[in-house]
């Protein structure tokens, strides 16, 4: 199980909308943002592969999104 | 109560997100000792915003102004300016020429000389025997004191600048059309313009801040339509819906036929033309919207097609573009048109597309000439610095307006002479011919510039001429040819007002102290009206002093800025005139109820073109007629000249930036493949190019971005002088040189 | 068997997304005066593709704005201060701390311009 603090950049003036979106995301914990064009999150994923991937798709598939950048990754191997 | 790996996980994950979120940035902030000066581009007409880096009294970098028009965007040049300020060709000190060199000398011998010939001069032939030839990168305060100085002080309209190779035509166009200079819209009209007509310049390359306006506007309205209109397949062609190639001085045929097009299918104004349009021939306003469609007749698309060798369809396809209903239309156009014998007519032919339409006045509609110097709009244009104008929209030849400015500068009446001096071309012949033996040549290059530049050349060079030249650089092609040689201090060493294209007046501020013994062009002015006994004209002890007595002079008259004080200038990132009073906000849509301050709320209709008695506008029938010099069986290829993105004008400043003296520095002719076959030459060979007036040996570049039978070289290169080909035919009206066609041959070297 | 900590797998992701440390990068000598795209349309037409498609390309900030003069101060990684000559309004966003240690073409890719997506056109 992997666990990591994300920044998600959107769009100026989508990032509630994105927000909106990724709310009921399976693993995805939204805990604050700048409510303009930023998203703090925490993500769990089962590997890192899976981490890459989801941010991969965020990022391709949400034309609003335009980036996310982890802060701190940590694994919890239980 | 202890806690779970997983919550320490997860509660450091949310806080770094959370820490990363925060720290709203402040302003940019100044690492130790730095310093940003806020001015202006030095180059384009276009007139970016920057601020100028100052470190340990050296300018190190340049930074878009991201609160100005250009939204903090920089062209390759503008990005690379720091460098200009220190080049190894920087004239530092004054020089005369001694025993056929030029040698150096203080200020105190080389204004002394300078003086004393240009008294002997007027002693003994007369005021007329002295010139002053300046420039669209003069500021505002420098030409204004020259203007000054030779017109009220010395008494000679023989006062000329190099706008009138660019732009004069421009300015005759709208004055004939509107009956003032200068374009109603601004920048801003890109942003809500449906359909663009560029015809006759080459924005990605010329003005390319304007261009990626251009492009910025397409990305956010895909529908968005670019028509261009060039013989060459330019850069600026890359986001062309339509091109149009054309046979070189055809233009006319073409535009008149979209014309032709807008009133058969109906897509004219009736009520538009009604209130605002009256038509005319010639200078008389003496036809009818009939008459205008009787002489469009000739001008059916299939009859202009053939003159032109285009395709009929695409200038009907054309028109219908500018012409739907509903469409914010918008023109550009810079030398294509302008530098060309008929280029007064070319422009009204502009002006007719917007007039018959009604698509003038509303963001996004409106016919906008894109100026090509940084103040050739503010100091020559609308300072009046040529030889047939006043200041602020005043004649030579008005009674009225000369006793005007003899009050305003507070000289006896009748000390302005009544009859306007010789444009460039004539003032340059007259120093051919032995009648005029001083010029004064400030901040330009025409031993470079000028059109036939091998026939003024020489005449600089005769005994009996004495050419002072203030410039920045030496050795230049007019430095060169200089009897004194004084040093000008550059752009970030001086302070002054440019003017550019959308009327937007902004403020240079000083940067660092003048290099060497170089001194400010408006204080070398200054000092020789002091030696000529005429300091009580010109006092000036700074900018500002002459900036407050320019605010007088505009007062009352259509460009009325005198709400523009320095302070305000200081603060703000340029302003659009007119601005009658301190606390106006500028004026964005000219000639405008409820934009434009100096038409009354009470005015019927949404538009006023006050510029005219009767504040219409004229829609001309102008002719299509060719250039002066077609080819003939002698000289069978044309000859057109032109600009790359690398360089700019004379390029005496961006061939001293490293980036740049390998970039496209030398000019090669451009020929495109099918010539090239026929001359037996591939790229890197090389040429000759010969017309009547003069011939050259260029590299050749083969490129079908060129047209068949169309060879371009570019103005850029001292070593390689494409003028030495141009003709120096010139606008009848404008006085504007041709230098966009000519008849040339092209042979293997 | 315990699983590799995550953060040490994304190590090389991290790392190859940080500026290049400033060593000497030599361009081959070749004549000054021929245009950049005539070497390079044929030994890396994907860049000179790129480029041309991206906004740079569109509007011609050619390659000596960001990469400098061939010679002695040549650079293959444009700095910060290269791009916020046009760019300056990103520059304070660049002191966030969690783009400590990188700059813009950590996240920019150097030709297409574009944040991660490496998409035909132009993109965002």
């Amino acid at each position: 199980m992997v666990i990591a603090g994300v920044v998600i950049t959107t769009v100026p003036g989508k990032a509630p909308f994105v927000a909106a979106s990724l709310a009921h995301q399976e693993g995805v914990k939204l805990v604050g943002g700048d409510g303009r064009e930023r998203i703090a999150a925490v993500v769990q994923r089962a590997s890192g592969e899976e981490l890459e991937r989801w941010a991969e798709s965020l990022v391709a598939e949400d034309e609003r999104v335009l980036g996310v950048f982890p802060t701190f990754v940590g694994a919890d191997p239980a | 109560m202890s806690i779970t790996r997983r919550e320490f996980l997860e509660s450091a994950a949310a806080a770094s997100a959370l820490a990363a979120l925060s720290g709203v940035p402040g302003k940019a902030l100044a690492a130790g000792g730095e310093r940003w000066v806020k001015s202006v581009c030095r180059y384009c007409g276009t007139g970016c915003g920057l601020y100028i880096g100052v470190r340990d009294g050296k300018v190190f970098a340049v930074r878009g102004d991201k609160d100005n028009h250009n939204d903090g965007y920089l062209c390759l040049k503008g990005f690379l300016l720091p460098q200009i300020l220190t080049a190894p060709t920087r004239c530092l000190y004054p020089m005369i020429r001694k025993d056929g060199k030029l040698v150096r000398a203080s200020w105190d011998e080389a204004m002394s000389l300078v003086a004393a010939k240009f008294k002997e001069a007027i002693e003994k032939y007369g005021p007329d025997s002295v010139a002053f030839y300046g420039s669209g990168q003069g500021l505002t305060e420098e030409t204004y004191v020259a203007n000054k100085l030779f017109k009220a002080g010395i008494r000679t309209n023989n006062v000329e600048g190099n706008p009138r190779l660019c732009m004069a035509s421009a300015v005759a166009g709208y004055v004939t059309t509107y009956g003032k200079d200068e374009p109603m819209g601004c920048y801003e009209d890109i942003d809500h313009a449906d359909v663009f007509l560029l015809v006759g310049s080459n924005t990605a390359e010329a003005h390319p801040i304007i261009f990626q306006r251009i492009v910025r506007r397409k990305e956010k309205a895909p529908g968005t339509k670019v028509i261009v209109l060039d013989p060459r397949r330019t850069p600026t062609a890359r986001i062309a819906d339509l091109h149009i190639s054309f046979k070189p001085g055809t233009d006319l045929a073409i535009l008149n036929a979209m014309a032709y097009v807008l009133v058969t299918e109906g897509l004219f104004d009736e009520a538009f033309i009604k209130n605002h349009v009256v038509f005319g021939e010639g200078t008389e306003t003496n036809k009818s919207f009939e008459d205008y469609k009787a002489f469009l007749a000739q001008y059916t698309p299939e009859k202009a097609a053939e003159i032109a060798g285009c395709k009929a369809e695409d200038i009907v396809t054309a028109a219908r573009w500018f012409g739907e209903r509903g469409k914010a239309a918008m023109s550009m156009w810079t030398m294509g048109l302008n530098q060309r014998t008929k280029g007064v007519w070319a422009n009204n032919l502009v002006h007719n597309l917007h007039l018959i339409t009604g698509k003038i006045g509303i963001p996004g509609s409106t016919p906008f000439s894109l100026t090509g110097q940084p103040n050739a709009c503010g100091g020559v244009r609308d300072g009046g610095a040529l030889s047939h104008l006043l200041p602020y929209g005043r004649l030579i030849a008005n009674d009225k307006h000369r006793a005007e400015m003899e009050k305003l500068w507070g000289v006896p009446e009748g000390t302005l002479k009544p009859k306007p001096g010789p444009s460039t071309m004539e003032m340059f012949q007259k120093i051919e011919a032995g009648e005029i033996r001083c010029i004064y040549i400030m901040c330009t290059n025409p031993g470079q510039s000028l059109p036939n530049v091998g026939r003024y050349r020489k005449a600089l060079q005769r005994e009996d001429v004495f050419v002072v030249v203030a410039e920045a650089f030496h050795p230049t092609r007019t430095t060169e040819l200089a009897d004194v040689v004084l040093p000008a201090a550059l752009w970030a060493e001086k302070e002054g007002v440019y003017g550019c294209s959308e009327r937007r007046y902004q403020l240079l501020e000083q940067a660092i102290p003048p290099a060497g013994e170089s001194r400010p062009d408006f204080e070398i002015l200054c000092d020789l009206g002091r030696r000529l006994g005429l300091g009580h004209l010109v006092p000036f002890k700074t900018p500002t002093d002459i900036w407050n007595e320019i605010l007088t002079i505009c007062k009352g008259t259509v460009y009325d800025f005198s709400g523009m004080t320095r302070e305000r200038l200081r603060q703000a990132h340029g302003i659009l005139w007119p601005v009658p009073t301190p606390d106006h906000p500028g004026t964005k849509w000219r000639y405008v109820k409820g934009e434009d301050p100096l038409v009354p709320a009470d005015w019927p209709h949404r538009i006023k073109f006050y510029g005219r008695p009767d504040n219409k506008a004229v829609v001309w029938l102008r002719p299509h007629k060719g250039p002066e010099e077609a080819p003939d069986p002698q000289f069978p290829m044309y000859y057109t000249t032109g600009r790359v993105i690398e360089h700019w004008h004379t390029g005496t400043m961006t061939r001293t930036c490293k980036e740049l003296v390998h970039a496209n520095a030398e000019a090669v002719a451009e020929i495109h493949p099918k010539d090239a076959a026929r001359l037996g030459v591939k790229t890197g060979d090389k040429v000759r190019i010969t017309s009547r007036r003069g011939s050259e040996v260029f590299k050749v570049k083969v490129t079908d971005t060129s047209k068949e039978n169309l060879v371009f070289v570019h103005m850029h290169d001292d070593q390689h002088l494409c003028n030495l080909m141009t003709i120096d035919a010139v606008d009848p009206v404008s006085k504007q040189p041709e230098f966009k066609i000519c008849a040339v041959k092209v042979e293997k070297v | 068997m315990r699983k590799a900590p995550l953060f040490i797998l994304l190590l090389p992701l991290l790392l190859a997304a940080a500026p290049a440390k400033k060593a000497m990068v030599v361009h081959p000598d070749v004549d000054p005066n021929e245009p950049c795209d005539v070497c390079h349309k044929e030994v890396t037409p994907e860049i000179v593709d790129a480029w041309y498609e991206s906004k740079h390309g569109m509007n011609n900030v050619k390659c000596f704005v960001c990469h400098g003069p061939l010679g002695p101060e040549f650079m293959r990684r444009a700095p910060v201060n290269r791009c916020v000559g046009c760019h300056g309004d990103k520059e304070a966003s660049m002191a966030l701390p969690f783009f400590k240690g990188k700059d813009c073409f950590s996240c920019h890719a150097g030709h297409e311009l574009n944040p991660h997506k490496l998409v035909k056109g132009g993109g965002k």
